[in-house]
Formats: structure tokens, C-alpha cells, sequence
């Protein structure tokens, strides 16, 4: 998971596709469209072929496809599990039902795949109280400097046998002791942070970029996509 | 370990809106009640957030990870500790793992194990060392967040949600099974895997929280 997250941070940042270059609005009005055909799609052709536009996107933002597909296709083991206890006998309900988790993973997957996280945020945290807002900024930020912690924490308890298979519950004793000490960490990072922002004169909001709000020709692209996905999800609903 | 991780479309309208409706409602409160903290709570809410994150990347067999969300409550208490839950699963969300409709189910699912979790600890403090009652509070804040998604599931009511309004029949079957039955089977699927999850987070949480008490018991509530 933590390198999932390194992942798709590289691909946004140093992304130079048209999808990377349109405003994070107008990538999340597309989402939008494409979670309303999520909801109300109950052809497993349509969901199929949405699939295959978001798949066909990722590639036209040169996203890797498979890491890309490998990350949507994470929950779909959890989705098995509950189709799986409510199966009805049918083909039709677990396809569709696996076909929306695809597809509602694969549309989250490249928008956060092309939108820098400051662009990202900074919309929501306009709508959301500012804890939630400038947390969503902060602890995204503090994850990776705390990934490198703890890969140097695993690798300390590696090499000094700490998870050498003593025993799971001693194993995991001291996965806690290093989880103890990230925590500690976390405690010094949060103060070190907090001095800097009182330093710099911090106002109430971490974030005051306006990038996800910047309109060009290239957005007309997501914003027809969405659109175009609306009505063929209205389209076919009406039909069947 | 009692993630819903369940994507988009797969649960009725009515529940992930409902769900939607009451995340909004709680973190307005929690929001209003914490208005004039110090803005170092929040750089805390991010790290502690961050580090919720970072210990889901430890795998628990193949399909399960750790949630350390007792610990995060514990530290952070209900109020923050719900922010934190649904902070983590809005990035979570983002990266496909768990839909963003469902991101008020997952959080109040996940919520309910970092608000239970510091009033449990103090409770059970009285009588235990700071290990043990971590991992009291660990075990009974888990089986709550385990009934909110038995509650979850057991409200999508008869069947997947492919269609809202019409049954769905074919060949003789009726589309809508009992939705308590189906819930229970979905429970014994994932019994296992939460008495597992249950057992080591409860280990790791009194090894956290021990370590703590010992190196910066000031920390602890």
C-alpha cells in the first residue's frame, strides 16, 4: 500500500499528458459522471465498455495500465467476498456488481493518478471544515516522510532478527516496539511542523493554491468525456 | 482487518448516501467542538493519520492488514480519531482501495474503532497496566467497528443493489435473497480473518502503547 501511494505520487507529478494538464475540476466533474453511470448502469455491457474508456485513458496519460489495473483491482477481492454471500443464482449480478467496483477504482485511480495532491485537495478543502481539509493536506505529506522511517525501521528490525520467526506473537511484539517508535516520531514531526507554521505565519489554512481551478481548452476534454458517459449510462438504463 | 473496502455500486443508494449524510454531520461536530485547538492537534491528526496509513501496509495473510486504529484513538481521542478515520479512507479512496461513495460507510465503520477506542482505554486503565488495557480496548473497539459493518450489511437489506427498484429472476431463482441470511454468510466468510485481525492488533496496540508508557507515558491519556 505504501508504495502504491509513492506510485501514483510519482506518475501525477512527473505526468506530461493532456490528462495531467487539465484543471482537477474538471478531471473530478468526469469522475463524478462516470460514478453516476457506476450507480445507475445495470448492463454489464456498458459497465464493460466504461472499463475499457478508462483503461483506454490511462494509456492516453501514459500511466503504466497494469500497476495501474493492479491497484483497481484491489478491492475487488473484498467486493468478491460480499458477492460471493449474496449470490442469486444469476451470471448477471456478480458481473455487474465486480464491473462497477472496476470501473468506480479505475476512475478514482487516474484522476489521482494525474492530478498533483496540492490540486487535488485544495478543491475539497474548500467545501470541508478546515480540520478535515488541511488534514487531508498534512497527512499526505506526512506519509512520505514517514514512509522512509519506517522502510529504515523495518529494515532495522529485520537485520537484528527482530521479525526472524521467533513466534508470531513475539514478531509482532515487536512490530509494535517499531510501531512505537514511528509514533514517537510522528509526536516530534507534528510539534517540529507546528513551530514552522506558527514561523511562517500561518492563518488558518495550509493550502491556498488556486492551480485546480485554472481553465483551458484541454479541460473541454473530461468535461465531453463525462457528458458523453451521462448519457449512455441515461441511455441505456432507459433501454433495459 | 474491518475494512468495508467494498467499491462503488456494489450497496444500495439510500445506505452510501445515508452514510455520506451522517460522516458529514459528525465531522461538523467534531469540527465545531475542536474549532479552537491549537493548530498543532492538526499537524498531529496528519501524522498520526499518516502513520494509520503507513501501518496498513503490513500485510495480515492475504487479504488482511493491519488498521492500527485503536492506537490512532487512543492517542487522539474520539473526536480527532474520527477525523483521522476519515481522512485515511478519503486517500484510500483515492487509490482505489474502497469506493468514494461508500466513504461515509468506510469511515463511520472504521470511525467507530478510533471513537470507542480512548474511552474504552481509560475505562479499562483503572484496573489494567497501559499494555492490557490497550488491548482490551483494542479487542472491544474492534468488535464494535465489526457490528457497524454487520449493521452496514445487514441494512443493504435483500441482495446486491444491481437494481434498485425491480428483482431480479431468472431461471427459476428469485434475485433477492433473505438480506439477514446473506448478511450472516458474509459474516462467516470473514470471521476468521477479523478473530485474526482482532488477536494481532490487540498484540501490537499493547506493544505500542506499552512502549509508550515506558519512553513517554506523558503521551498517553
Amino acid at each position: 500500500m505504501s508504495s502504491d501511494v509513492a506510485l501514483v505520487d510519482t506518475w501525477a507529478a512527473s505526468g506530461r499528458s493532456s490528462w495531467h494538464r487539465a484543471s482537477a475540476l474538471s478531471k473530478m466533474a468526469f469522475v463524478a459522471c462516470v460514478l453516476f453511470a457506476v450507480v445507475t448502469a445495470h448492463d454489464p455491457a456498458l459497465l464493460a465498455g466504461l472499463a475499457a474508456l478508462l483503461l483506454v485513458c490511462l494509456a492516453t496519460a501514459r500511466i503504466p495500465v497494469g500497476p495501474a489495473l493492479m491497484l483497481a483491482l484491489y478491492p475487488l477481492l473484498f467486493s468478491s467476498l460480499y458477492v460471493l454471500s449474496r449470490w442469486d443464482g444469476t451470471w448477471e449480478t456478480p458481473s455487474v456488481l465486480l464491473l462497477r467496483s472496476l470501473t468506480g477504482s479505475l476512475a478514482a485511480v487516474l484522476l489521482v493518478s494525474t492530478t498533483p495532491y496540492p490540486d487535488l485537495f485544495a478543491p475539497i478543502a474548500r467545501v470541508t471544515p478546515r480540520l478535515l481539509g488541511d488534514g487531508l493536506f498534512l497527512t499526505y505529506r506526512a506519509f512520505f516522510g514517514l514512509l522512509h522511517r519506517a522502510e529504515r525501521t523495518w529494515t532495522a528490525l529485520r537485520l537484528r532478527g527482530g521479525l526472524a520467526g521467533n513466534g508470531l506473537p513475539r514478531d509482532l511484539r515487536h512490530v509494535g516496539d517499531g510501531l512505537g517508535q514511528l509514533v514517537l516520531h510522528s509526536y516530534d514531526r507534528s510539534q517540529r511542523l507546528y513551530a514552522v507554521m506558527q514561523i511562517r505565519g500561518h492563518s488558518g489554512r495550509v493550502c491556498g493554491c488556486r492551480h485546480w481551478a485554472h481553465f483551458t481548452p484541454i479541460d473541454l476534454v473530461p468535461l465531453a468525456l463525462g457528458i458523453v458517459v451521462v448519457l449512455c449510462a441515461i441511455a441505456r438504463g432507459g433501454a433495459s | 482487518m474491518t475494512h468495508l473496502h467494498i467499491a462503488d455500486g456494489v450497496l444500495p443508494v439510500f445506505l452510501w448516501a445515508a452514510g455520506l449524510l451522517i460522516m458529514a454531520g459528525l465531522v461538523a461536530i467534531v469540527s465545531y467542538r475542536h474549532r479552537n485547538d491549537r493548530a498543532d492537534r492538526l499537524t498531529l491528526l496528519g501524522s498520526l493519520a499518516a502513520l494509520m496509513l503507513a501501518a496498513m501496509a503490513v500485510p495480515l495473510g492475504p487479504i488482511g492488514h493491519l488498521s492500527f486504529a485503536p492506537v490512532v484513538g487512543i492517542l487522539l481521542g474520539p473526536g480527532l480519531g474520527f477525523l483521522a478515520a476519515v481522512v485515511v479512507n478519503a486517500i484510500l479512496a483515492l487509490l482505489g482501495h474502497g469506493g468514494i461513495t461508500v466513504l461515509g460507510l468506510n469511515a463511520l465503520v472504521l470511525g467507530t474503532a478510533t471513537m470507542a477506542a480512548q474511552p474504552l482505554y481509560r475505562l479499562a486503565r483503572a484496573r489494567f497496566i497501559p499494555g492490557t488495557a490497550a488491548a482490551i480496548a483494542s479487542v472491544i473497539a474492534g468488535v464494535a467497528s465489526v457490528i457497524a459493518l454487520w449493521v452496514v450489511l445487514a441494512l443493504a437489506g435483500g441482495g446486491p443493489a444491481v437494481d434498485p427498484v425491480a428483482h431480479v429472476e431468472a431461471a427459476g431463482h428469485v434475485g433477492h435473497v433473505e438480506g439477514l441470511s446473506a448478511t450472516s454468510r458474509f459474516v462467516a466468510f470473514a470471521s476468521p480473518f477479523w478473530a485474526l485481525g482482532f488477536a494481532v492488533e490487540a498484540i501490537v496496540s499493547a506493544s505500542v502503547i506499552g512502549f509508550l508508557a515506558r519512553v513517554r507515558p506523558e503521551l498517553l491519556p
